[in-house]
C-alpha cells in the first residue's frame, strides 16, 4: 500500500518536471534597467516556444502602452532595440510578452525616465494645466491633482457596512458600560 | 442567547483575568486618552498595511503608486484617507493626553519610567507624521524629505542617518519608507510594552478611595474607539484626501502636514535651525520634567516654575502653529 503511494508521489513528481521542461519559462532580459522615453532598450528574449509571436505591452500603475508584435526564432529567442515612445509617462513599468491567448509569457521590469527634453508636470489625464494656483518656480505647483475617485457602489456599501458596524458595536459597549457602572 | 457564547469565549481567552481591580476614575473621559491613542494607532497599523501593498518607494514610482492606490485599488481611497485623518486624531489624542498626564503631575515617583516612555512614544509620533508626509512624493511631500536632509545636514555627524548621503545603495525615499513602516514601529511597539508594563505593574495616578474593573474600563475604551473609527470613516467618505502634482525639485512653496505647522511657523522666525531646535526644546523639557518638579506634593496644577514654564512653550508652540497656519508660505532651507 506504502509502495503503490510512493509510486504515485514520485510518477505525479517526473510529470510536473517533464511538463516544465516541454514548457519552459520565457525570459525578456536587458543589459539595461531604465531607458528614457522616446530611445530605445535593447532586448532579448529567450526561452520562447519556436515561431512563438507575442505582444509586448508596456504597464505601468496608472498607464498601459502596446508596443507591438514581436517572434522568436526557431530556438525560442529574440532580439531587438524596443523603441520606446517618446509619450511614455515617466515611471516603474512592467515589461510583459503576451501570448496570442492573453497569458502573461515572460515579464521584466523596467524604468522609463524623462526624456531629455521633457519638462512637463502634468497630471495623467492632462487635466488642469495653467492652473490660477500654479506658482512661480519650473512648474511647482501647491493646489491637488483632479482625481477621479473610483469607489463602486459594492466599496460604498461595504465602506456603510464598516462605518455602521463599528458605529452600532460602539455604542452597544458604551451603553452596556454605562449600565454595568450604574 | 448570547450569553453562552459570551462565557465560553471568556472563558476560552481567560478574560476573566482582565477583571482586575483599577481606580474608578479609569472610567472618566480623561483616562481613556492614552487607550485611544493606542486604538487609532492600531487603526493607522491596519491601513498603513493595506496601502503597504501598493506603495511604490522609488522616486520613479512613489507617486505614481499612491494615485494608483486612490483610482483604482478596491477602498484604496477610503483606506488612506481613513489612515490621514487618523494620523491627525493621534496627534490631538496624544496632545490631550501628554497635557492631561502633565497636569495631574502623574509623572511623580515612582511613574518617572511611565512617563518618560510615553513621552518618547510622542516623539515617535512626531517622526511618523513627517516621514509619512514624505511618502506621497507630491511637492509637499518632496519638500518634507529636503527638509528631512537639510536638518540632517545641520547637525552635522548626528544626521547624517537623516540624509541621502547615508547610503548610495538605495534611496532617501526608500529609506524613509523603512524607516516609517519598521524601524519607528518597532521602536514604538517596544515603548508601548513598556509603557503598558509600567502602569499595569506601578497602577495609574488616579484617586483610589473607588475602584473597578479593568474591564469595564477596556469595554467603555473600546465603545469610544468604534465609535471614533466610524467617526473617521465618515469623514473619510465625505472629505478624502487628495494628492499634490508630482514633484518639482528646487522649489519651496508648500506648508506641511498640519500637525508639522507649529515647526514652519519656528522657521519662518529661524530659517532651517526652527526644525531641529523646536522640537528640541519641547521634548527635552518634557523629558526633564520629573527631574524638575521633584517636591512631595503631588496636587494637580501645583506644579511652581516648572508648570508655569509648560504652559509658556504650549502657548507659544500654539502661537507658531496660528503664524505657520496663517503666514505666508516662505522658503526656508534654500533648495
Amino acid at each position: 500500500m506504502r509502495d503503490r503511494v510512493m509510486r504515485r508521489m514520485v510518477l505525479l513528481v517526473s510529470a510536473g518536471v517533464l511538463m516544465g521542461a516541454v514548457h519552459p519559462e520565457a525570459i525578456l532580459k536587458s543589459t539595461q534597467s531604465s531607458v528614457e522615453a522616446g530611445q530605445a532598450l535593447p532586448l532579448v528574449g529567450e526561452k520562447f516556444d519556436g515561431g512563438m509571436t507575442v505582444n509586448l505591452v508596456l504597464l505601468g500603475a496608472l498607464t498601459e502602452y502596446t508596443l507591438g508584435d514581436v517572434t522568436a526564432d526557431d530556438a525560442g529567442t529574440f532580439t531587438l532595440d524596443l523603441s520606446i515612445p517618446a509619450n511614455v509617462r515617466p515611471g516603474q513599468y512592467q515589461l510583459i510578452a503576451l501570448a496570442d491567448d492573453g497569458d502573461r509569457a515572460a515579464v521584466m521590469d523596467v524604468s522609463i525616465l524623462a526624456a531629455a527634453s521633457d519638462t512637463s508636470n502634468e497630471a495623467p489625464d492632462g487635466e488642469g494645466e495653467h492652473s490660477e494656483d500654479m506658482r512661480e518656480g519650473a512648474g511647482a505647483r501647491t493646489d491637488e491633482m483632479p482625481i477621479e475617485r473610483s469607489t463602486t457602489g459594492a466599496g460604498w456599501g461595504l465602506i456603510g457596512l464598516l462605518i455602521g458596524l463599528s458605529g452600532g458595536v460602539g455604542v452597544a459597549l458604551l451603553r452596556g458600560s454605562a449600565e454595568a457602572s450604574s | 442567547m448570547l450569553d453562552p457564547l459570551r462565557e465560553a469565549v471568556r472563558e476560552r481567552l481567560a478574560l476573566d483575568a482582565l477583571d482586575y481591580e483599577v481606580p474608578k476614575a479609569s472610567y472618566r473621559w480623561p483616562y481613556m486618552l492614552g487607550g485611544i491613542t493606542a486604538f487609532l494607532i492600531a487603526i493607522l497599523v491596519v491601513t498603513g498595511l493595506y496601502m503597504g501593498q501598493y506603495y511604490n518607494p522609488t522616486p520613479l514610482g512613489a507617486h505614481d503608486s499612491v494615485l494608483y492606490l486612490i483610482t483604482r485599488v478596491p477602498l484604496g481611497d477610503w483606506v488612506r484617507s481613513v489612515h490621514y485623518f487618523s494620523a491627525g486624531a493621534v496627534v490631538l489624542a496624544v496632545t490631550a493626553h501628554l497635557g492631561y498626564v502633565f497636569w495631574r503631575r502623574s509623572y511623580k515617583k515612582p511613574r518617572e519610567g511611565t512617563w518618560w516612555a510615553g513621552v518618547a512614544m510622542a516623539g515617535l509620533i512626531f517622526l511618523f507624521i513627517v516621514t509619512g508626509s514624505a511618502l506621497r512624493y507630491d511637492q509637499e511631500g518632496f519638500e518634507a524629505l529636503a527638509h528631512f536632509m537639510s536638518g540632517g545636514r545641520l547637525t552635522g555627524g548626528l544626521g547624517t542617518f537623516f540624509t541621502e548621503s547615508f547610503t548610495p545603495s538605495t534611496s532617501f525615499l526608500s529609506r524613509i519608507f523603512s524607516i516609517h513602516t519598521s524601524l519607528l514601529p518597532l521602536a514604538f511597539l517596544a515603548l508601548m510594552g513598556l509603557h503598558f508594563w509600567l502602569i499595569r505593574q506601578l497602577g495609574i495616578h488616579a484617586d483610589r478611595s473607588e475602584t473597578g474593573t479593568f474591564s469595564k474600563h477596556a469595554t467603555k475604551l473600546a465603545g469610544i474607539g468604534l465609535l471614533l473609527f466610524a467617526g473617521i470613516g465618515i469623514l473619510a467618505a465625505v472629505a478624502p484626501e487628495g494628492i499634490g502634482y508630482p514633484a518639482v525639485a528646487g522649489v519651496e512653496i508648500t506648508k506641511p502636514f498640519w500637525p508639522v505647522l507649529w515647526v514652519y511657523g519656528l522657521e519662518n522666525l529661524l530659517g532651517a535651525w526652527g526644525m531641529i531646535l523646536g522640537p528640541s526644546i519641547v521634548f527635552l523639557f518634557l523629558g526633564l520634567v520629573p527631574l524638575l518638579d521633584r517636591g512631595e506634593d503631588e496636587t494637580p496644577g501645583r506644579h511652581g516654575w516648572v508648570g508655569w514654564i509648560g504652559l509658556a512653550l504650549a502657548t507659544v508652540m500654539l502661537g507658531l502653529w496660528l503664524y505657520g497656519v496663517f503666514g505666508a508660505a516662505q522658503q526656508h532651507i534654500g533648495m
